[in-house]
């Protein structure tokens, strides 16, 4: 009847039709959905036992997902949102306008709530996954700088530690002649230096997956567009 | 033009019995040039229904699933019958203006 790899073709279809139809209302939505998950049953039904190239082409006759999620909108007097410049700059200022003194970022932020293209979970993710984009990085280097060891050995066996967030300078006792400061930045121990990358990458990460998430609902808005375009 | 019609012709299939969405959508979309694809009708199903101009039902298959059936509303019967007269009008203006233009 059906196995992995038909299935699978059903599943991404399914998903993208999903992902075109996300600006409809939500009843509205799982309703096509509902009834198009039904017919595709129903014709893979017919055919029986069936290849992944009939899976596929039973899927072409239903559509394309944004064809369909066009149909959609114009039957469903939903107004077809159009992107302009303003959100790749939005985008960009996310991920990069933390280093503009923060400023940039907050910005980012308004212009992100402003759009009509991104749902409130799109925004949401852009606010809070990474607050201050990229630039937050920075804070984390700046944390371990704090915490160095300084330890100045003179003469036989004097050793001073100090491990105050901000540590003295070592001149403050007279350097003697055979005297020697040791810092040691490996101060906060292993664990800690561990965690603090795992920080970065996190950071790093996270923003670009923000990024690239808002990135993909523009272009499919852009797509939409194009399709209601073609068959207007 | 096309997409005006074809809501009609949803109405039209529905005059005799009721059908359910797949057999309405597989005869629409056997027709040559009536929509772009067969998910395409989905939608236009959907606003028919808000529009109170068909109704559904479940009904229970011989084999999986019960089925959502589409029929006629007393609205769609009287929407059809406007659109009806209106058409055979326009229809039959064109005809006669395309035979004109080929006589001459």
């Amino acid at each position: 009847m059906s196995t992995d790899a038909t299935d699978r073709e059903v599943d991404r279809y399914l998903s993208n039709l999903n992902r075109s139809l996300s600006d409809l209302p939500h009843g509205k939505r799982q309703e096509i959905i509902e009834d198009i998950t039904e017919h595709i049953r129903l014709a893979l039904e017919e055919l029986g036992e069936s290849s992944v190239a009939q899976v596929r082409e039973v899927l072409d006759r239903v559509g394309d997902p944004d064809a369909i999620a066009a149909e959609a909108r114009s039957r469903l007097g939903i107004p077809q949102v159009r992107p302009t410049a303003l959100e790749p700059i939005a985008i960009a200022l996310l991920l990069f306008g933390g280093f503009l003194m923060g400023v940039g970022w907050l910005a980012g932020v308004v212009l992100l709530w402003m759009s009509p293209v991104w749902s409130r979970r799109h925004k949401l993710l852009g606010s809070l996954l990474v607050p201050g984009g990229l630039a937050s990085a920075l804070f984390v280097f700046a944390i371990p700088g704090q915490v160095s060891y300084c330890s100045t050995i003179s003469g036989p066996a004097t050793v001073q530690a100090s491990g105050s967030p901000v540590s003295p300078p070592p001149f403050a006792t007279p350097p003697s002649l055979n005297a020697v400061t040791q810092c040691a930045s490996s101060g906060p121990g292993t664990l800690t230096k561990l965690a603090l990358l795992a920080l970065i990458v996190l950071i790093v990460v996270g923003s670009t997956v923000s990024a690239v998430i808002l990135g993909r609902r523009v272009g499919q808005a852009r797509r939409a567009v194009d399709v209601s375009r073609r068959f207007a | 033009m096309r997409k005006g019609t074809l809501e009609y012709c949803v109405l039209a299939l529905l005059r005799e019995r009721e059908r359910y969405g797949f057999e309405l959508v597989r005869t629409l979309g056997e027709i040559d040039g009536m929509v772009t694809s067969e998910g395409t009708i989905y939608p236009l199903l959907r606003r028919l229904r808000d529009e109170g101009l068909v109704d559904t039902t479940w009904q229970e298959s011989g084999s999986g699933p019960p089925r959502r059936y589409y029929r006629l509303t007393k609205a769609g019967r009287e929407g059809l019958a406007v659109f009806y007269t209106e058409w055979s009008r326009f229809r039959d203006a064109v005809d006669e203006l395309l035979a004109a233009g080929r006589k001459r």
